[in-house]
Parts: structure tokens; C-alpha cells; sequence
């Protein structure tokens, strides 16, 4: 654990904006932007799962991405445990990469086709623990297999022999391999069969408990999002429209928006 | 009941190589009736849906068996004439994938109206027969949207440009295939209210081939629930959600989160206990 205060919160966004350049203006000058985040700001705390629901467009998985940089920032303040992770240079924020992780939705293109599990999954140990031999890689590996469901003896197949859920695991334990802190899981469960979702929101559930690590849980189906998360933040066109409780918002939603969200899930 | 059958399966068996996909399965389908077909992948649920209308490969890649009669007619007995008139004109089918179902180097109204051409040689004002097709399922400006490609298209807007297309040809079934699973929550209650008043309007039969329970209720008025190529439980909608009476029914619907109900832990269906 590092010296900073633990009341603080793990992550914390300010005024963050996201801008692309629309149209027009060459050199920059006079170009139409589109604020696909405009001003967002919000906290997740320490072994916190908290979510973020909002529809295609209403800028949510531009939010995680901003977080590990696969985003430009273009204006607000992000910081990680205390230090503006922001305002680092590419090689300083090389250890929060280790600390913040990233699960996608597509579990279908997130897999390298060429490359076996053992490598998926070890790769990142090769950047962030230098100091592993292979063996203890492959030790490590079948750990990880083992600790999201999957038979360790996997390690050893390629991507296409897994189904959807199965893949959705695999990625998981990639991210899990170089024990971070924060979860940052966009859209983690949409294109998976039902049953496959129950089996992987547990999962997340479990690692939660046993890791206490903190997630960002980014969804469009507030039902699932309410499931998981402690507290829910709902966005729709690049603003943060209500947060609270997930009990308090699915029980008594006060931004119009928020209600609609709720309508559309099918009741049964 | 209705008093005819549009669609009669009996005995379906469908075999890819040495897997059996579909393990024989009896169900039919009436004139203006709704039906949906539940189940997860692998169920057989979709494959069963393309045998309607002969959609799948021919052997020795995959063999069908039993008998898939169209309005009391042989499916698997039909020349390659008949089977053109049948495939869009009498049964047509939207698919998961919007984006993937459309082709993205045409306009999206250039690829309604081939299927328009096709089925109704003798139209004289094609393009007006799409515009009002792309109206009615509820697309703004369409005479400007005629001309769209796909990719200036959101997922919602592309998967209602499929429906239009199947719509266009006035069939009397309509096969919907995962019809919203790409798409948001806020979308698919969009796409599912525009297929029950189209479903309405037309007096069209809909099948609704779907994993998730929670969206059947609204669209259809029977369920057939699907387990590893097998039929396990049907019966109307209102029955079987209230009331499901065979384990896996249970236990899938039991995995669907659902709102004000943090207390009630989600299961994950375990096979091991349903054989």
C-alpha cells in the first residue's frame, strides 16, 4: 500500500473534456470540435465497484479510455491515488498502467489470433515483472486460468477454440496478471449469451471480494450495472446527469433521462 | 387457433458432420400468430429458424431431415424457382448484426429496392415503394436517407433499414434473429415496439429467435424454449414466464439481472444438475 491517506479516494476526474475535431480548419484554426466528454467529474474509491450506464454516444467508454490514455485528454484533471496521473509523461505513467487495467467488450478482437493464452496472458508480466523466469510465468499463468474457471492446461490453445464467455475470461485473467488496483471493464457482458453474463458479473463479483479491487464498471443495461455496482453514475451526451446510491437511482430516478433508462429494460 | 399453419416443422433433424445440432424437434407456426424461440448459444435455436426457408449449407457440410412444409408445400421439395419466390417474398428474415447484413458499398435504398425488383418485377416507381418502406418503420427524411450508405447509419437506424427491406416485399412471416442483441436497451425497446405495430398492422407472423427472456413478453404471444437441439418446455408467453415448469427454463431465467432486486443473487445455469 502506498503512504498516501486512505480516505482519499483511488480515482478522482475533474472537469474532464474529450474534444475531436469535427470538420473545417486545417492548421486547427476555426474547426467545428465535438465534446464527446464535456466537463465530467466523478470518484470511485477503494475496493468501490461503481458504474457508469449511459447509451452509444453518451461518451462513457470514452471516459475509461481516457483513464489509461487511449483517449487525448483535452482538458480536466484525472487523478490516481493522489497524483495527477494527467499531467505525467509517457514513461511516469508507465506504473499505473500495471495499477489500472482494462477489460473490452469484444472478447472476439481483443485476443491476439496468433499468439497462444500463455502468451496473452503472460505478455504483460514481461513488462511489469521483469524479474519472472518463464517457469514462474507458466506457474502464474495456470494460476490465473484456474482463478477465472478455465482449465490451466489452456494456456497451450489459441483464441478460436474458445467461445465468447470463455474468451471474456481469458481476458480477464490478462488483466488480472499484473495485479492491479482498478478494473476498468467496458461493456464486459453485452455481447454475451445471458447465462454467460451471470457467469461473469459473479466472477467479478467474487474478484472484487477476494482482491478488493476497485472497477469502473461501464454498461448500457442499467439492470445489470445496478446488479454489480455501488454506486451508479448516468451519462448521456457527454454529461454526467445523475449519481448516487445504485439502490437510490434505480428505486427513485430523478433526471428524466435516468427514467427512460429504466423503462427500456425489460420487465418480465 | 388459427385455422391454417403458415409453417409446419415436424421431425426436424439437423446434423453438421458427426454434431447434431437439432435433435428433432415439432413446432408450427399460424397466420397472424407470434412465437418466439428462447434458448442460449448452441441451443439450435437459430439453425432450426434458417431451415424455414432452406438458409443453410447444403450437405455434405450439413443435413437436414424431417419435413419443413410452407403452407401444407415441401420446403426441401422445392425447385430453385419456387425457393426464390419463397426466401423474402413469403418468409423474411433480419438478422443480429446490422452492420454485417448490409452491404457497405451501396446506398441502403439502392439494396431495398434490388430485393423490391426481384419480388415485384412489374413495379413501375421503385424508389417510392422504398421511401414509404423506410417510413413506415420509422425513419426521418427518407427520401434523403434513400441515399445514405450504411456506415452514416447508427445500429438502430441500420437494423431498422433491415426491416424495411423485409418488410418491402410484403411477407407473410417474418424470422427476427437476435433482432437487438447488438444494439442498447433504450434501442431495443425501440426496435421490438416497431416490430409489434408492424406485426399489427400487416397481420404478419413474427418468430423471434432470442436468448433473453425479458424482451418475449411484449412481441409474442407463444415460446418455444430451447436446450441443446431439443424442445424442453412451450406454451404461451404469460404461462411460461409466470409459471415455467421444466429446470433449464428456470434456471435461464433466473440469470437475467433485474432492477430493484439487488438481494436476489444471479445464477449461472448449472449443467452438471440438468442431465
Amino acid at each position: 500500500m502506498t503512504n498516501s491517506s486512505k480516505s482519499q479516494p483511488l480515482l478522482r476526474v475533474e472537469n474532464l473534456v474529450v474534444s475531436y475535431r469535427l470538420s473545417g480548419g486545417l492548421f486547427g484554426s476555426g474547426a467545428k470540435m465535438f465534446n464527446a466528454v464535456d466537463s465530467v467529474s466523478f470518484e470511485v474509491g477503494r475496493g468501490e465497484i461503481a458504474g457508469l450506464v449511459g447509451e452509444s454516444g453518451s461518451g462513457k467508454t470514452t471516459i475509461g479510455r481516457a483513464i489509461v490514455r487511449l483517449a487525448p485528454i483535452s482538458g480536466g484533471k484525472i487523478f490516481y491515488d493522489g497524483v495527477e496521473i494527467s499531467a505525467l509523461g509517457n514513461a511516469q505513467f508507465l506504473p499505473y498502467r500495471k495499477k489500472i487495467q482494462m477489460i473490452f467488450q469484444d472478447p472476439f478482437n481483443s485476443l491476439n489470433p496468433r499468439m497462444r493464452i500463455l502468451d496473452v496472458i503472460s505478455e504483460p508480466m514481461d513488462i511489469h515483472f521483469k524479474q519472472m523466469n518463464a517457469e514462474q510465468k507458466r506457474e502464474k499463468t495456470a494460476y490465473l486460468l484456474e482463478r477465472v474457471g478455465l482449465k490451466p492446461d489452456f494456456m497451450n490453445r489459441y483464441p478460436h477454440e474458445f467461445s465468447g464467455g470463455q474468451r471474456q475470461r481469458i481476458g480477464i485473467a490478462r488483466a488480472l496478471a499484473v495485479e492491479p488496483e482498478f478494473l476498468i471493464c467496458d461493456e464486459p457482458v453485452s455481447a454475451l449469451d445471458v447465462s454467460v453474463q451471470a457467469q461473469i458479473v459473479n466472477l467479478l463479483e467474487d474478484l472484487r471480494r477476494e482482491f478488493s479491487i476497485a472497477m469502473l464498471f461501464i454498461a448500457h443495461d442499467i439492470a445489470v450495472v445496478e446488479y454489480l455496482s455501488d454506486r451508479i453514475f448516468v451519462m448521456t451526451g457527454g454529461k454526467i446527469v445523475e449519481s448516487g446510491p445504485s439502490v437510490e437511482i434505480c428505486t427513485n430516478p430523478r433526471d428524466p433521462y435516468t427514467k427512460k433508462l429504466i423503462s427500456a429494460v425489460p420487465k418480465f | 387457433m388459427a385455422a391454417e399453419n403458415l409453417i409446419e416443422v415436424k421431425g426436424l433433424k439437423i446434423n453438421f458432420g458427426k454434431t447434431e445440432a437439432v435433435k428433432g424437434v415439432d413446432f408450427c407456426v399460424g397466420e397472424d400468430d407470434s412465437v418466439a424461440i428462447v434458448g442460449e448459444s448452441g441451443s439450435g435455436k437459430s439453425v432450426s429458424a434458417m431451415s424455414l426457408a432452406r438458409l443453410l449449407p447444403p450437405p455434405p457440410i450439413c443435413q437436414v431431415s424431417g419435413s419443413v412444409k410452407y403452407k401444407g408445400e415441401d420446403v426441401y421439395g422445392m425447385s430453385a424457382a419456387r425457393l426464390r419466390k419463397l426466401r423474402g417474398g413469403e418468409i423474411a428474415y433480419i438478422f443480429q448484426e446490422p452492420s454485417t447484413s448490409l452491404n457497405p458499398v451501396f446506398t441502403v435504398g439502392s439494396q431495398i429496392a434490388e430485393a423490391v425488383r426481384l419480388h415485384f418485377p412489374e413495379e413501375k416507381n421503385v424508389r417510392k415503394r422504398v421511401v414509404k418502406a423506410l417510413e413506415e418503420v420509422g425513419i426521418r427524411n427518407p427520401e434523403q436517407r434513400y441515399d445514405s450508405y450504411p456506415h452514416e447509419l447508427s445500429g438502430g437506424m441500420q437494423q431498422r433499414v433491415m426491416i424495411a427491406m423485409a418488410l418491402s416485399c410484403a411477407p407473410k412471416l417474418l424470422v427476427a434473429d437476435e433482432p437487438t442483441t447488438a444494439l442498447d436497451v433504450t434501442i431495443q425497446k425501440q426496435i421490438i415496439e416497431l416490430l409489434c405495430r408492424v406485426r399489427e398492422s400487416r397481420g404478419m407472423s413474427i418468430l423471434l429467435i432470442t436468448h433473453n427472456f425479458g424482451i418475449i413478453s411484449q412481441l409474442c404471444r407463444r415460446v418455444i424454449v430451447m436446450f441443446r437441439g431439443e424442445i424442453v418446455e412451450r406454451g404461451l408467453c404469460s404461462e411460461v414466464l409466470k409459471n415455467p415448469q421444466h429446470p433449464y427454463t428456470k434456471a435461464l431465467m433466473d440469470c437475467i439481472p433485474r432492477l430493484n432486486d439487488k438481494s436476489r443473487k444471479l445464477r449461472p445455469i448449472d449443467y452438471d444438475k440438468l442431465k
